[in-house]
């Protein structure tokens, strides 16, 4: 293997089947090893390409401040940044002893809540090895209770993998709707400026209420309820792509270019304005990396379903303007 | 490359709040860019950077940093500590299957020996200098205005009052002699964006 080789193989220049057999090469060859690690070395510390545009790294160091400022402000915060980017979790650990019957453990309670900033999706684990994801622009308050009761308060969007236990009720609130856990996967949707909440169930078995509403939803039906007058639907969707951004990937499957411009703002943290409203209605399907800047987003978007776009960088925020 | 040149220490010492958004942001791509040729996973790799970050807004009054150089091999040590830790951790607990070892183990070493003193970034400069003092003069004002002083072709023309073909036949120039002066260090032509 020439120098040249091992350079390309740094850079990544080549598709992951022809890499692997290479890396595996490299890896079983002492000589090889050691100029790839120096040519690696090199190679990571060039700063050869940026990642982020200037807006996007203005939006990265509002992020940085934000949350430092919220680890300043609540000084009982855990080591650094807890395990994902944008993300704040505090535990508080309370355990108080309901001294009834002597032989059982007193009843703890844990609090953990944490929260996403624009551009990020994060995830946690309960002890029971149940997974949440957080979208961007979200928030979650978990109220454990000796693994009886696991209640959870969400502003945002979240997938919940929930191991399934008899003994324990899981429950989520949102702003409107509760919706209880019989062993699941699914997603919720609940932003404050939405007009809606939407479940959408994968797999297992929720049941969804208040006050006027008791549903239980089957896997690939989705609930749509409508805040201002609390109507709600129930359809059957394709869950092919529920919870793809967890995955670093939007989806858009059918989705109106008002909503798509809702879920990039949460994103990117943009404002998106459409010069004409009708524009907003047109419907467009597509799965788009998230790595990529808005600006290519855009690009892909407008390519895709025939619109022009422009886009203004002021001092706070980036302004998109869709013609 | 990373360049703290524009950076005043003594103010990102002080605590000025404005220095250290310039500093952030001047590196930020740069600091990602390393964390993510280790990091495979990017909201990790991002992490990594952020608690860097972090870490000298903590330290600032502490950190041990006279120049921009220092300044720029105590941002890359601290997290090449990070991503260290990170893959040492990472790969005791997860599972991965014995090709994704090898290539953390790798890594690590690579990351374990890597020294980031000074004299890697002087190296790679000193190289460049090299190849810049045997360039004609025209060509090297064109060259060093481009790549130092990140100007446009269009600014440059206007600065040198020459044409922005002029300018653009300049640039053809230096890049070329760059490197047939870099023609051994192959990755450090690429190192200083000219490949």
């Amino acid at each position: 293997m020439d120098k040249t080789t091992i350079w390309q193989l740094v850079t990544n220049q080549f598709p992951t089947k022809k890499h692997h057999k290479l890396m595996k090469d490299v890896l079983q060859s002492p000589q090889l090893l050691a100029q790839y690690q120096e040519l690696k070395k090199l190679w990571s510390l060039s700063a050869a390409e940026n990642t982020l545009s200037e807006p996007e790294v203005n939006i990265k160091y509002q992020q940085f401040k934000k949350n430092y400022q919220s680890i300043n402000v609540k000084n009982n915060w855990l080591g650094s940044f807890s395990k994902y980017a944008a993300m704040v979790v505090i535990m508080l650990s309370v355990a108080y002893g309901l001294w009834v019957n002597h032989t059982e453990k007193p009843t703890s309670m844990t609090v953990t809540y944490f929260e996403s900033g624009t551009g990020s999706n994060n995830s946690i684990k309960l002890a029971d090895g149940s997974q949440i994801w957080l979208n961007s622009n979200s928030s979650i308050n978990i109220q454990e209770q000796s693994n009886k009761h696991i209640e959870i308060q969400l502003v945002g969007e979240a997938l919940f993998d929930i191991i399934h236990n008899e003994k324990r009720q899981f429950t989520v609130n949102t702003e409107d709707l509760k919706i209880r856990d019989l062993g699941t996967r699914f997603t919720v949707k609940s932003y404050p400026n939405d007009a809606q909440i939407t479940a959408t169930l994968v797999e297992g078995e929720i049941e969804v209420s208040n006050h006027k509403i008791h549903e239980t939803l089957s896997p690939g039906e989705k609930i749509t309820y409508t805040k201002t007058n609390g109507k709600y639907v129930i359809a059957a969707v394709d869950t092919t792509y529920v919870g793809s951004w967890k995955k670093d990937k939007f989806e858009f499957i059918d989705k109106t270019l008002k909503d798509i411009a809702k879920d990039l703002e949460n994103y990117y943290g943009v404002n998106i304005q459409f010069e004409n409203t009708q524009l907003g209605n047109e419907r467009f399907t597509g799965v788009i990396q998230k790595r990529t800047s808005i600006e290519k987003v855009m690009d892909i978007i407008s390519y895709s379903a025939g619109i022009q776009y422009s886009m203004k960088e002021t001092k706070n925020s980036i302004e998109i303007m869709i013609k | 490359m990373l360049n703290l040149q524009a950076i005043n220490i003594e103010l990102l010492k002080q605590g000025h709040e404005p220095t250290f958004e310039e500093l952030y942001k001047s590196a930020y791509n740069a600091l990602f860019f390393f964390s993510f040729q280790y990091i495979d996973e990017k909201p990790d790799a991002e992490n990594l950077v952020q608690e860097t970050f972090l870490s000298l807004w903590t330290n600032k009054e502490s950190i041990n940093c006279s120049s921009s150089n220092s300044l720029r091999a105590w941002l890359y040590s601290t997290l090449k500590n990070k991503c260290l830790n990170y893959l040492s951790k990472e790969n005791s607990k997860q599972q991965f299957n014995s090709y994704q070892k090898n290539r953390h183990q790798a890594d690590m070493l690579l990351l374990g020996q890597m020294d980031i003193s000074q004299v890697t970034f002087d190296e790679i400069e000193r190289l460049l200098q090299g190849a810049i003092s045997v360039m004609p003069e025209q060509c090297r004002r064109v060259f060093q205005m481009s790549r130092f002083d990140y100007l446009s072709n269009k600014e440059i023309a206007d600065k040198l009052n020459i044409s922005a073909k002029a300018v653009e036949a300049n640039m053809t120039r230096a890049l070329k002699l760059v490197r047939i002066h870099l023609k051994d260090y192959l990755p450090i032509a690429a190192l200083i964006g000219l490949i």
